[in-house]
C-alpha cells in the first residue's frame, strides 16, 4: 500500500475521464497541494437532524429515514461575507465537499479532518473510506465534540483527501459506476438495503 | 346615519391584523430558509409596503375625523385592500421560492445574463413556483400602476414597485430540472421586451395602418355598425392585441436562442412532450402565441445565423427534421392561419381579408423585432465557447465527462490544458447528451434497480451534475479563476 504523491496526483488530474487511472476534482480552487494529499472545502448543502414527529428512526423503513435529515442550503459567498452553518456542541450534521471527485480504479481514498479543525474539536468523517471508481461530492459527517458552538464556513478547506494505491497487480478493465450514493452532489438521505 | 368613524376604526384594525400576519409570515420564512438576492429584494419591498400601510392606518384610526374625511379614508382603504390582495398572493409564492425550491444555479445565471443585456440598468428577476404546468412572465404593469396610485392618492410614502423587479413563473415541481427550465430564458426575453419601446411603436403603427386598411376596404361601411368609432376601436383591440403579443413572443424566442442556442429549442420540445400526449403540427396563431411551427421557423433561422446549424446538422436528425420543414413554411403559401374570431360579424371573406393583411403586417414587424433582439444581444457569442478548438471542442470534453458520471465544470484537453466551459456550453452539451448519449452512461451503472428506475435516477443525476457545473462556473467566476 502506498500513498500517491503530489506529482502523481497532479499527473492523474490531467488525464481524460476515459483513463481508468484518472483523478477528477472539480472545481479546484487552489492547486497548492500538500506532499501527499489535497485539501477539500466545505460545500453549500447540509442535512440537519430535523425536529420530527417520527418516534424512532428505523433504518430499514425508508419513510422514517428519508426526511430525518432536513436539507439546508448555504450559498457560496466570497470574501468577508462567508456563509456559515452554526454547529452546536455535541451536535452533528451531514455536509459534503464543494469538490466533486472521481476516484481512479487502482486507488482508494481516505478523508481526514484538517488538523486545525480537529484542534477545535470538529470531526468531519466517521465513514472515511472511499472506494476505487467512486464519484460524487464526498459526504462529511461533521460533529462538534467541543463545548461551544462552532461556525462552519462554506467554501473553506476542512478536509484532506489521501489517495492510497492498491497493492498487487490490478487489472483495470472498465469504468464502473456503482453504489447508492454514486454521483451525488449533496449529502443524501441514507438508503439501507436489506 | 352610519357611524363612519367607527367603520374606519373597524376596517383599519382588520387591515392592521392582515399586515401583521403577512409580516410574521415573511419573517418566519426568512428565519428558516435561504433566498436569492433578487427574492430578498422583492420581499424587502413587500415588507416596506406593509410597514407604510401599517403606519398610515395606525395614524388614521387614532384620530377622530369628521364624516367627509372618514368617507375619503374608507375609499383609501379600498385601494389599500386592493394592494394587499396582490401582496397576499406574492408573499406565499416568494416565501416558498427559497434556494432549494427553485433551479438555483440556473436562475443566478439568468440574472447574470439579464444584467449584462440591460446594462447599465439594474435587473432583479424573481423566479417563483407556479401551480400551473407552464412558464410565464408575470405582468407587473397593473401592480406597478396600483402602487403609484396608492402613493399619489392615499399614502404619501408608499413605495412604488421598483422598475428593476420582474417576476417569472415556472412549474413548482420542476425545481430540480435544469434542462427544461431553459425556457426561463424565453420569459427573461419578455422582461427585456417590456423594457424596450417596441410595443408602443407597434401599437402606434398598427393603429395607423389599420385605419388605412379599413378605409381602403370600406370595412366599417360594410359592417354598418351603430357606432363606427366603437367598431374601429374593437377591431384595433383585436388586431393590436394579437399582433403585439405575437411580436413579444418572437422577440423572447430570439433572445433565448441567441443566449442558449439549441438548448432553448430542445427545452420547448420537451415541454411540448410533457404537456401533450399527441403532438400535432401547430400552424394556428392564437390570441397570445404565434403558431409553434412559425416559432420553429424563426428558431431555425436564428440557429443558422448563430452558426449553430453547422453543429446541429449531424446530430439526432429526428430532433431537427421539424425545424427543417418549418423553415420552408410561408405566410404567402397560406401555411398559417389565425384561430381567433375578429369582431367582424359573420362575414367570412372580410375575416379572411383581415387575417391575410395581419400576416403581411406581422412579417414587417418580425423584421423590426429581429433587429431589436439582435441589438439587445449584441456581443453574445456563446458558440465560441461551445466549439472552441474544433478538434477537441468543449462539447466533446463535456460529453466525455458526462459519460463517466462526472460534473463537467473542469475538463482537460489532450494537451493537458484545463478548461472551464461556460453555462451555455454546459446546457447545450447536456441537452445533446440527454437526447443521444444517456445509454453510454447507463452502461457504466451497475445497479439492481430496474432499467426504468436506473434511467430515471440518472436523468435526475444528469440534471444535478449540470446544475453543479453551472454553480461551479459561478464560483470560479467569483474567485477570478476562469
Amino acid at each position: 500500500m502506498s500513498v500517491l504523491s503530489r506529482k502523481e496526483i497532479k499527473d492523474r488530474l490531467k488525464k481524460s475521464p476515459e483513463d481508468l487511472e484518472s483523478i477528477i476534482i472539480t472545481p479546484l480552487l487552489n492547486e497548492k497541494f500538500d506532499h501527499d494529499s489535497i485539501d477539500l472545502r466545505l460545500g453549500c448543502y447540509f442535512r440537519v437532524p430535523a425536529v420530527t414527529t417520527i418516534e424512532c428512526v428505523k433504518p430499514y423503513q425508508q419513510d422514517t429515514v428519508e426526511h430525518y435529515g432536513e436539507l439546508v442550503h448555504k450559498p457560496y459567498i466570497r470574501g468577508s461575507k462567508i456563509n456559515t452553518l452554526i454547529l452546536q456542541p455535541h451536535h452533528a450534521v451531514l455536509a459534503s465537499t464543494l469538490e466533486y471527485i472521481k476516484m481512479p480504479g487502482d486507488v482508494s481514498g481516505q478523508i481526514l479532518t484538517k488538523s486545525s479543525w480537529a484542534r477545535i474539536f470538529i470531526s468531519i468523517a466517521s465513514a472515511p473510506w472511499i472506494h476505487p471508481f467512486y464519484r460524487g461530492c464526498l459526504t462529511l459527517e461533521v460533529t462538534n465534540l467541543g463545548n461551544v458552538p462552532v461556525a462552519l464556513p462554506v467554501g473553506k478547506p476542512m478536509a484532506q483527501l489521501v489517495f492510497i494505491k492498491l497493492e498487487g497487480q490490478i487489472k483495470l478493465e472498465k469504468d464502473v459506476i456503482e453504489g447508492s450514493y454514486a454521483g451525488a452532489v449533496m449529502p443524501e438521505a441514507p438508503k439501507f438495503k436489506a | 346615519m352610519p357611524d363612519l368613524d367607527a367603520q374606519v376604526k373597524n376596517e383599519g384594525v382588520r387591515i392592521l391584523r392582515l399586515c401583521k400576519d403577512l409580516s410574521e409570515f415573511i419573517l418566519s420564512g426568512q428565519a428558516r430558509k435561504t433566498y436569492l438576492v433578487e427574492t430578498e429584494h422583492f420581499l424587502e419591498y413587500i415588507k416596506k409596503s406593509l410597514e407604510a400601510i401599517d403606519e398610515f392606518v395606525k395614524q388614521t384610526i387614532t384620530k377622530e375625523m369628521p364624516p367627509p374625511l372618514a368617507k375619503v379614508r374608507l375609499k383609501g382603504f379600498d385601494l389599500i385592500r386592493e394592494g394587499l390582495s396582490w401582496i397576499y398572493i406574492f408573499v406565499k409564492e416568494a416565501i416558498d421560492a427559497d434556494t432549494l425550491s427553485i433551479p438555483y444555479s440556473l436562475i443566478i445565471f439568468l440574472n447574470y445574463v439579464a444584467t449584462e443585456l440591460q446594462k447599465p440598468e439594474k435587473v432583479s428577476l424573481v423566479v417563483l413556483g407556479s401551480s400551473d404546468l407552464m412558464y410565464y412572465k408575470y405582468n407587473l404593469k397593473n401592480l406597478r400602476n396600483l402602487t403609484r396610485h396608492i402613493a399619489s392618492k392615499v399614502i404619501k410614502d408608499y413605495p412604488v414597485l421598483p422598475e428593476d423587479i420582474g417576476v417569472l413563473k415556472f412549474p413548482y415541481c420542476a425545481a430540480q430540472e435544469v434542462l427544461v427550465n431553459c425556457i426561463l430564458f424565453h420569459e427573461m426575453g419578455h422582461y427585456i421586451y417590456e423594457k424596450t419601446n417596441l410595443e408602443q411603436q407597434f401599437l402606434h403603427d398598427i393603429e395607423s395602418n389599420l385605419t388605412t386598411f379599413v378605409q381602403d376596404n370600406k370595412i366599417i361601411e360594410e359592417l354598418k355598425p351603430k357606432d363606427p368609432d366603437l367598431a374601429f376601436k374593437k377591431l384595433f383591440i383585436y388586431v393590436g392585441g394579437l399582433m403585439s403579443s405575437w411580436a413579444d413572443e418572437i422577440f423572447a424566442d430570439i433572445v433565448a436562442i441567441r443566449i442558449l442556442g439549441p438548448a432553448f429549442h430542445f427545452a420547448l420540445l420537451v415541454l411540448e412532450q410533457i404537456l401533450r400526449t399527441d403532438i400535432k403540427r401547430n400552424r394556428n396563431f392564437s390570441r397570445t402565441h404565434p403558431a409553434d411551427d412559425f416559432r420553429f421557423k424563426i428558431h431555425a433561422k436564428w440557429l443558422n445565423k448563430g452558426i449553430w446549424d453547422d453543429i446541429i446538422k449531424d446530430r439526432k436528425p429526428d430532433v431537427f427534421d421539424r425545424l427543417k420543414e418549418c423553415e420552408k413554411l410561408e405566410f404567402e403559401k397560406e401555411d398559417f392561419s389565425i384561430s381567433c374570431e375578429p369582431p367582424l360579424g359573420e362575414d367570412k371573406d372580410l375575416k379572411e381579408k383581415l387575417h391575410t393583411w395581419m400576416f403581411e403586417e406581422f412579417e414587417k414587424m418580425v423584421v423590426k423585432v429581429e433587429e431589436e433582439a439582435l441589438a439587445k444581444t449584441a456581443g453574445q457569442e456563446p458558440i465560441s465557447d461551445f466549439n472552441k478548438n474544433k478538434n477537441e471542442s468543449n462539447d466533446s470534453l463535456i460529453t466525455k465527462a458526462l459519460e463517466h458520471g462526472v460534473v463537467p465544470s473542469t475538463v482537460y484537453d489532450k494537451k493537458k490544458q484545463k478548461r472551464h466551459p461556460n453555462p451555455t456550453t454546459i446546457l447545450n452539451s447536456g441537452f445533446f447528451f440527454y437526447l443521444g448519449n444517456m445509454d453510454s452512461l447507463l452502461e457504466k451503472v451497475e445497479s439492481s434497480d430496474s432499467d426504468i428506475d436506473k434511467r430515471m435516477n440518472y436523468e435526475k443525476r444528469l440534471n444535478q451534475w449540470l446544475a453543479k457545473a453551472i454553480e461551479d462556473w459561478q464560483i470560479l467566476l467569483m474567485e477570478n479563476k476562469l
